[in-house]
């Protein structure tokens, strides 16, 4: 998933970059300007996904579903299997190329929805159907 | 159970005229005034009596072909002049019934009834325009007592509402007239009425132009700061006297009441509103006090519902007394004990918080002022601004507040305007902490309390995080509890 991630972000800066090159050059100033800013993204691009992917894991507990993720601005997140609705599997271009899919995992509530991403695509159907299954015969409380 | 249906049948007969004025009012009234302002007429008021008798022929025609019945637990309308379409909407869905009725509409005796429903879509609510009030009222009863047995009541609580059905009802609220222009008074849009008055001025330019000319002539020789003030009174006399008259206009005549599992509540002086909401469907209550109607002891509430579509997915309280909330919550939310009296206070870090996160940007701009404008009256400002700051972050502080009981949990933000969520425990759908780098360092959280529906989410503000953490397992137990009873529910009806 780090890869995934790196792979979308890495586009968005390649743009930004050019973005920024064109401006540089349409406007006269100094090339140092996209230089630095070329230098600044491949940082985040280094280190953003890998923090990223290290601050966001899921466990399936006795009686919720608990998601924790951010790296500033951190939330966990508990659904209660038996709240649980419908789990959804999406799989973006990037994430069909490498092979993984992202499940979502959906409640009543707007604001109740759990992203799980970077699942191996083998793995999300099997995942996807033991939660249903917890949902749907949850006896924990 | 009640009969199983109810055979298609039309609007009320008078649908295709009241349709055909409300369209002409919308479309042809602003053509027809351009046209007779500008004097060059030609043959347009021919072409427009067309265009009108054409779109009379149209509204009858669907009136001839739209039918409405109730069929095997589903609302089922058909309609269509030349493509027949079909639309079945279960029972079990229709989350809210409303009546409407403009003014035409209360001379002739017929309402709008709506029927809103969970899902989203174009075909997510089934609108009848117009029924005869008596068509109306039998209806709603027939959705209500259907519903019983499919989901609209409780099951558990089905015999409760048959009887419901007969006698029961609860007048819950009525706001007098007074109240309901103190409503106006206090209400925070009061800038709403000003743009109100927008569209006057123009209608009335010339004689806006000689009231000004008027206060010019007799404003000569009269202290100048005098005249301000006469004119500043007079402006807002005239504006508080509107919002007042707007509040008691759109809310005149507000009930609200109970009918066994049901909220009905009824408004309007000209155009009269009612709709119904079903008790179990509520998911939170909110009540909203800004500062002048905390120094007068009111409050107002919003009620939300589950619904996903459109606006109505909340009844609202225009104005009660403080001292009433209680009471009111606890029966709108049906079987929970809601706390009284105080809230627990959010911890001292978060008074720190509350100051430093508006203090220091405002800290920030003060500084630069002063740096860009090294005189007195700068530095005057900047004192102001830091000042206002710190008295707004105090204000949030305090405004701050968590309670609990064992079966509703209840948060409460703000600074000049306070807002209340109480969220039965049985209604929440997940979890969620919430920290942010700052909040860390001082263990505080904010807890989110996701529930059905599109309306905002319930969320308790800047508590300690142990404390949240201990709120949030309480919670659970009491959600898992409502969902088995529900099942268990659902598993004997199914039989």
């Amino acid at each position: 998933m780090r890869l995934v991630w790196t792979v979308k972000l890495a586009a968005s800066a390649v743009a930004a970059v050019v973005v920024v090159l064109l401006w540089a050059l349409a406007a006269g100033v100094t090339l140092l300007v996209p230089l630095a800013v070329a230098g600044v993204l491949t940082a985040v691009i280094v280190w953003w996904p890998r923090a990223r992917y290290e601050h966001w894991s899921f466990a399936l507990g006795p009686a919720t579903l608990e998601l924790r993720r951010g790296v500033l601005w951190r939330s966990e997140t508990s659904v209660p299997y038996f709240r649980i609705q419908r789990v959804d599997i999406e799989r973006g271009p990037v994430e069909r190329r490498w092979g993984v899919a992202e499940l979502r995992v959906r409640t009543a509530a707007h604001a109740g929805d759990a992203r799980l991403p970077g699942i191996a695509e083998t793995d999300a159907e099997d995942l996807r159907r033991t939660i249903l299954t917890r949902a749907s015969d949850d006896t924990t409380f | 159970m009640p009969a199983a249906g109810l055979a298609p049948r039309r609007l009320h007969p008078v649908s295709p005229f009241v349709g055909a004025l409300g369209l002409a009012r919308r479309q042809f009234l602003p053509l027809l005034l351009a046209l007779f302002a500008g004097r060059n007429v030609g043959p347009f008021p021919i072409v427009l009596g067309l265009i009108l008798t054409v779109g009379v022929v149209i509204s009858v025609l669907e009136y001839v072909r739209r039918t409405y019945g109730i069929e095997a637990g589903a609302v089922v309308v058909d309609e269509g002049v030349i493509v027949r379409r079909r639309r079945v909407v279960a029972l079990e869905r229709i989350q809210q019934v409303d009546a409407e009725a403009g003014l035409v509409q209360r001379l002739l005796g017929v309402v709008t009834l709506k029927l809103d429903t969970a899902g989203g879509g174009a075909d997510a609510d089934v609108t009848l325009s117009v029924v005869s009030r008596a068509e109306a009222d039998r209806l709603r009863a027939f959705l209500r007592h259907a519903g019983a047995g499919v989901g609209l009541v409780a099951p558990h609580d089905e015999g409760k509402a048959e009887k419901a059905e007969e006698a029961e009802e609860d007048v819950l609220l009525r706001i007098p007239p007074a109240e309901l222009a103190l409503a106006g008074i206090t209400s925070i849009p009061l800038l709403l009425v000003l743009t109100a008055f927008g569209p006057l001025t123009e209608l009335f330019e010339e004689r806006v132009d000689a009231v000004f000319g008027w206060i010019e002539t007799t404003a000569e020789g009269r202290p100048p700061v005098a005249v301000a003030a006469v004119v500043i009174a007079a402006l807002s006399a005239l504006w508080l006297g509107g919002a007042a008259l707007a509040s008691i206009l759109s809310y005149g005549g507000y009930t609200l009441t109970r009918r066994g599992r049901d909220l009905h509540v009824a408004y309007g002086v000209f155009n009269r509103r009612e709709a119904s909401m079903a008790i179990d469907r509520i998911q939170a209550v909110r009540v909203h006090e800004n500062l002048v109607r905390r120094r007068l002891g009111r409050a107002a509430l919003h009620i939300q519902s589950g619904a996903i579509v459109g606006e109505k997915t909340r009844l609202v309280v225009p104005l009660l007394p403080a001292a009433a909330v209680h009471d009111l919550v606890e029966v709108v939310l049906a079987d929970v004990e809601v706390p009284a009296g105080a809230l627990e206070p959010a911890p001292p870090a978060a008074r720190r918080r509350a100051l430093l996160r508006r203090m220091l940007p405002a800290g920030l701009a003060a500084a630069a002022l002063v740096a860009v404008v090294p005189a007195m009256p700068a530095v005057a400002i900047a004192v102001l601004v830091v000042a206002v700051a710190a008295y707004d972050g105090e204000l949030h502080y305090r405004g701050l507040g968590l309670g609990t009981t064992a079966s509703v949990v209840v948060g409460r933000a703000g600074g000049l305007a306070r807002e209340t969520v109480i969220v039965p425990a049985s209604r929440v759908q997940a979890l969620r902490i919430r920290t942010s780098p700052f909040q860390r360092r001082a263990r505080l959280a904010t807890l989110e309390l996701p529930i059905a529906g599109t309306g905002r989410t319930p969320t308790i503000h800047d508590q300690l995080e142990l404390r949240l953490a201990q709120v949030a397992g309480a919670v659970l137990p009491v959600s898992a509890a409502d969902e088995r009873r529900q099942r268990a529910a659902s598993g004997s009806r199914a039989d």
